[in-house]
């Protein structure tokens, strides 16, 4: 099998054995990729740093036949994002956006859309943006991009500009009019017009303009409810790192 | 116990023996045999070794290293300069700074590092118990000697972050070449960081 080449960001590392390393890979063209890296941990030549989490890489593998796990012949660090270390809540954040963007990348056409956008989401957190803000607006594009995307320009149930208050049906999958809640099949959860209307941009905005949005702390709250609730729904369990997000915010007595 | 060739003793000690890390199932099977033609006074030996190690070690009251006191050896010599705390992540790690020999202060395990996609956070280490030490042990200084991973480094920034808050003096341990490494073989960041850290010499 010869060797393949791959622009890559390493989305999970662990250590494995004596002196390996077992480590997985989003790539733009081969979507998620888990590969190990023999002797990593013992020649520091090797490898180098390359294949910590969340580094953007140019990533040599080849495939081993019958075999799941290929092996990696080579990683070039491009990028290792260090500003992500320097605070604990952008690392939160850029572990979340990475389990989520290697959660939906299976076998879709997605995935050079889902590369690009964690690449994006982690340089924007590299460079100090509101990592709050880029949580919301980022776990919503990558539902969208998984085809799990809501609907938000419509009432699921009157197919009308929705009116407040609204809600949002978790296990359909949209927004629904306050008067329109009697018709609704779902759980629902109440819904800010400010958030809605956050939300609504998120999904629509070109990528590039996605960090323009800022959800202010009461609706990074409900966003990050209703984002907890649905991938709860779709996946069947929570993002582990969203356990993390949830141990290092602030706890405010206060809270609703 | 799944059924195997050996008789069923001799299974038994393979069995355990293949839990280990780095060993398998012929390693394992090398080991058995290995005891089973030794003297009965090796056996027990390593019998007692074995039950003393789990009976008599446990953690250091105050540093949580290893200790077979409740206090640990470290924590417990009077010559250590107390006014020096070093934190590490693991006992492993303390025994690799100890036998460096260089530092004389006393340290601090907090047992793992701060770890987003394991979930560990802040509250999941010993950090409350550090900084429960600072003032009764009057520490002025903190030094912070955490693996230069992601992990480690996120670790090593809350910590400051944390520690400057309180007035405590915090440095970290220089990231840099390896002794004998070679410039050529290093990664642009530890070029970086060797670089900014330079000394007069």
């Amino acid at each position: 099998m010869p060797a393949r080449k791959t622009p890559a960001i390493v989305i999970r590392s662990r250590d494995y054995g004596e002196a390996d390393r077992i480590v997985t890979f989003l790539s733009p063209e081969v979507g998620r990729l888990t590969a190990i890296a023999k002797g990593a941990r013992k020649s520091k030549r090797r490898f180098l740093n390359s294949l910590e989490p969340f580094s953007r890489v140019n990533l040599i593998y080849t495939e081993r036949p019958n075999r799941d796990l290929g092996r990696i012949d080579n990683c070039e660090l491009v990028s290792s994002y260090p500003g992500l270390r320097q605070d604990l809540q952008r690392l939160g954040v850029a572990a979340c956006l990475s389990e989520l963007a290697g959660e939906i990348v299976g076998t879709q056409e997605n995935v050079p859309e889902t590369f690009a956008a964690l690449e994006l989401a982690l340089n924007l957190l590299d460079q100090g943006l509101s990592p709050e803000s880029l949580l919301c607006s980022f776990l919503f594009r990558f539902l969208a991009l998984a085809g799990y995307g809501p609907r938000w320009q419509a009432c699921l149930v009157c197919q009308q500009v929705p009116r407040g208050p609204l809600w949002f049906d978790i296990d359909q999958g949209g927004v629904i009019c306050g008067s329109c809640t009697t018709k609704a099949s779902g759980r629902l959860y109440p819904l800010q017009v400010g958030t809605w209307k956050l939300l609504r941009r998120a999904q629509t905005l070109p990528l590039a303009k996605l960090s323009r949005l800022r959800f202010d702390p009461w609706a990074q709250k409900q966003c990050l409810g209703l984002a907890q609730g649905f991938i709860h729904h779709h996946w069947g369990r929570d993002l582990r790192s969203f356990k993390f997000l949830e141990k290092i915010s602030p706890r405010d007595p206060g809270d609703p | 116990m799944p059924k195997g060739i050996y008789p069923a003793p001799l299974q038994k000690v393979v069995n355990c023996l293949s839990k280990w890390p780095g060993i398998g199932e012929k390693t394992a099977a090398r080991l058995a045999l290995y005891l089973l033609r030794a003297s009965t006074a090796e056996v027990a030996e390593l019998t007692q070794a074995l039950t003393a190690l789990k009976d008599k070690i446990r953690l250091c009251s105050r540093c949580f290293a290893f200790a077979d006191q409740e206090l640990c050896p470290i924590c417990a010599d009077p010559d250590r300069y107390q006014g020096q705390l070093c934190v590490v992540a693991d006992p492993g790690d303390l025994l690799a700074l100890e036998r460096a020999g260089f530092f004389a202060g006393v340290y601090h395990v907090l047992g793992g590092l701060i770890s987003p996609l394991e979930g560990v956070g802040p509250e999941d280490l010993r950090i409350a118990e550090l900084f429960s030490r600072l003032e009764p042990e009057n520490i002025k200084e903190v030094v912070l000697a955490l693996n230069p991973s992601l992990e480690g480094e996120s670790t090593t920034a809350y910590l400051s972050e944390q520690l400057r808050q309180r007035g405590i003096k915090v440095t970290r341990i220089a990231y840099g070449i390896p002794m004998g490494g070679d410039l050529k073989y290093c990664d642009q960041q530890t070029l970086k960081e060797a670089l900014r850290h330079r000394v007069e010499t």
